[in-house]
């Protein structure tokens, strides 16, 4: 046993030992919430495989429903972000901050794409024949695009952001350059596709029609804003100075102004669709604004999307930290848009079929929607798998945002 | 030699004098028989349904679900009710709705895999090994003919109920006959397609090659349904067809549909 003299001597003798580090660090905890999120959201990746899509609260009247509306949205933030940091750093030669946001961009843009793939694939009714449309694809259809277009444009954001995180010697910069630019018809192409799979049928015409594939890039713009504000603002090394807060302003102007457009072209297209009334078209609007899913757009979308980030970035346009947290609410709020444009025009059958709807019941045959709890489970794995990549892109690939960079300069 | 009913049925119908075959039916059949001797790109098939004799017994729907063994949620055919006016001037009005297997289907170039194509005879066919179940051809149909097989089955509401006739065991045994939709043997269990898949009425194609009618034509009680082929002008078909009493659902859409109402 040892006595309380020999203790001291032998700490006099070893030095003094390092102060043990917390466990639970704010890096900690975020990893330890992706696992956890994963964990959870794994089990309605589990019933999807195991059940199908019977566990789901889709049906032939509604056969389209969160898993679409969430991949399009994550289509919006993936491709929008990218398209603008191009604009801005490519195009309009902004100044010299926002190009140090490169590896940041390619990076969300990366977790983005896998979240919207997860949430697609595992809508199809058989997820393990996707190749199919690699293997036997009918040019016709815009799916079809839409799948090449992801393929060759997640090839676009890999070697991108290998490039980011392995820098070429000086005589291939020219690659990343060029690879951008080749990014913005494929960036643009690709979200005009996904807006003209629902533009080109007929059979839901609330969706017909040329507006909602430029009303689809307009949205990716305010998302994409949104997202790149919200990164620059937070995750910037040097978050003090002038250079610091004229880019945070500029990039908040620069939401305000898309957000202003969107919300006029949001208010001119449903002004011309009630209008005329045409059932088939107006039902779907009415739902939206006055059917069960109300709070989606006034509270959801109208409030906390448009209203009150408005207002902050109209009053507290010197502040980057409430311009932040604006953009941070448009990126959270604004899967309001696609929920609305996905599920109340295919609700409407109710109304314009409703004999149909009458004639034969079973599951499967409802004129309603609302995600069962796996689909949310599955929304959860999407959303906690992208944040994990994110976590290890930055925490350990080190894809962090640089003061100095010389790209796009 | 042993003759299958099939063969007896179709013999004794081709045999019989065009003239003097009264039954719509009977004559339907000859005429089946007729063009099925024709090569697959010169049948036209049609089907046209008199909705002033139909009585909206449903016949129709349960036969087709019986032929086709359609699960809970897939229905081929439907029959929509309407009611007109106001008491006591009340009418009803019944409105089979099938697959209307358009000339210019709105279903097919969407699918992105050519899972779903027009026939040479005109008929919208699927190809279940094919199809992804992206749903996107019955987010297409304006006629919201096509429906999703997501895989329900009556037997699971059943009661366990072990070692009786009603048992779930006993219901989920009846569930997996197989079906016989495009000529394929197929029975409906796990993962396998037609689960999974988007399904849709096919004019009972693998009926027609066995030259009889579709279900839904010689279940129907009022004979208010018609079928044959467009291509031949001696056919009854054809001659509704050219009725000047016919409708088209939504023709305004371009699609041309091949089923024809009589009104």
């Amino acid at each position: 046993m040892t006595t309380p003299e020999t203790k001291i001597e032998t700490t006099s003798e070893s030095p003094a030992p390092a102060p043990k580090a917390p466990l639970w660090t704010p890096e900690r905890l975020l990893w330890g919430l992706g696992v956890l999120g994963l964990l959870i959201g794994g089990y309605g990746l589990y019933l999807h495989f195991t059940e199908g899509l019977r566990v789901t609260a889709l049906g032939s009247f509604v056969p389209w429903g969160l898993g679409v509306a969430m991949y399009v949205y994550f289509v919006w933030l993936e491709v929008g972000t990218v398209l603008l940091f191009t604009v801005l750093v490519y195009v309009l030669k902004w100044n010299t901050l926002l190009p140090g946001m490169a590896r940041m961009v390619y990076l969300a843009a990366l977790a983005f794409l896998t979240m919207a793939l997860i949430m697609i694939g595992m809508d199809l009714g058989h997820p393990f024949r996707f190749w199919h449309v690699l293997a036997y694809p009918q040019w016709n259809s815009l799916i079809t695009w839409m799948f090449w277009l992801h393929v060759v444009y997640m090839a676009l954001l890999l070697i991108k952001l290998f490039l980011e995180w392995r820098p070429v010697p000086a005589r291939w910069a020219w690659l990343g350059t060029w690879l951008s630019y080749l990014g913005l018809p494929l960036g643009i192409a690709l979200i005009v596709v996904v807006g003209g799979v629902f533009g080109v049928v007929i059979g839901r015409p609330a969706w017909q029609g040329s507006a909602l594939p430029i009303y689809f890039l307009l949205s990716a713009m305010v998302a994409g804003a949104g997202l790149l504000t919200f990164e620059f603002v937070w995750f910037w090394p040097q978050r003090q100075g002038t250079d610091y807060v004229t880019t945070a302003r500029r990039l908040g102007n620069l939401l305000l102004g898309l957000l202003i457009v969107a919300l006029i072209s949001t208010i001119l297209i449903g002004t011309t669709i009630l209008y005329p009334g045409v059932p088939a078209q107006a039902t779907a609007l009415q739902l939206t604004l006055f059917g069960p899913y109300w709070w989606v757009f006034w509270i959801f979308f109208g409030v906390f999307g448009v209203l009150v980030p408005i207002i902050a970035l109209i009053t507290q346009s010197q502040n980057a930290r409430r311009i932040g947290l604006a953009a941070g609410l448009v990126v959270l709020t604004f899967i309001a848009v696609p929920l609305n444009i996905v599920i109340p025009p295919q609700l409407v059958i109710e109304v314009v079929e409703k004999g149909l709807v009458t004639a034969y019941t079973g599951p499967g045959l409802l004129p309603t929607y609302f995600p069962t709890w796996s689909e949310w489970l599955l929304a959860l794995f999407a959303l906690s798998l992208g944040f994990l990549i994110f976590m290890f892109g930055y925490h350990i690939l080190q894809l962090r945002p640089q003061a100095k960079v010389t790209e796009g300069q | 030699m042993t003759v299958t009913t099939t063969e007896r049925t179709a013999f004794s119908v081709r045999d019989a004098p065009l003239g003097q075959l009264e039954d719509p039916l009977v004559r339907m059949h000859a005429e089946l028989v007729r063009a099925l001797k024709k090569p697959v790109r010169e049948r036209r098939w049609a089907m046209a349904i008199d909705l002033r004799k139909c009585v909206g017994c449903h016949a129709c729907t349960i036969a087709c679900a019986v032929e086709n063994k359609l699960p809970p949620g897939v229905i081929y055919r439907q029959v929509v009710e309407e009611e007109l006016g106001t008491f006591p001037s009340v009418t009803m009005r019944f409105i089979p709705r099938p697959c209307l297997q358009c000339d210019k289907p709105p279903c097919v170039p969407v699918c992105p895999v050519n899972a779903t194509y027009k026939r040479a005879d005109g008929i919208v066919a699927m190809n279940y090994d094919l199809c992804i179940g992206c749903r996107y051809c019955i987010v297409a149909c304006p006629y919201n003919s096509r429906y999703s097989d997501f895989g329900h089955s009556y037997y699971e509401t059943a009661p366990q109920a072990e070692g009786k006739v009603a048992s779930r065991a006993q219901a989920s045994v009846l569930e997996t006959i197989p079906t016989f939709e495009y000529g394929q043997r197929r029975v409906r269990r796990g993962k396998e397609s037609p689960i999974g898949n988007a399904r849709k009425c096919h004019f009972c194609l693998h009926r027609l090659e066995a030259e009889q009618l579709p279900a839904c034509v010689s279940t129907c009680v009022g004979h208010a349904t018609y079928f044959g082929d467009l291509n031949d002008p001696d056919s009854l078909i054809a001659q509704l067809a050219t009725q000047h009493n016919v409708v088209r659902l939504r023709e305004e859409l371009g699609t041309q549909p091949r089923v024809f109402y009589l009104v």
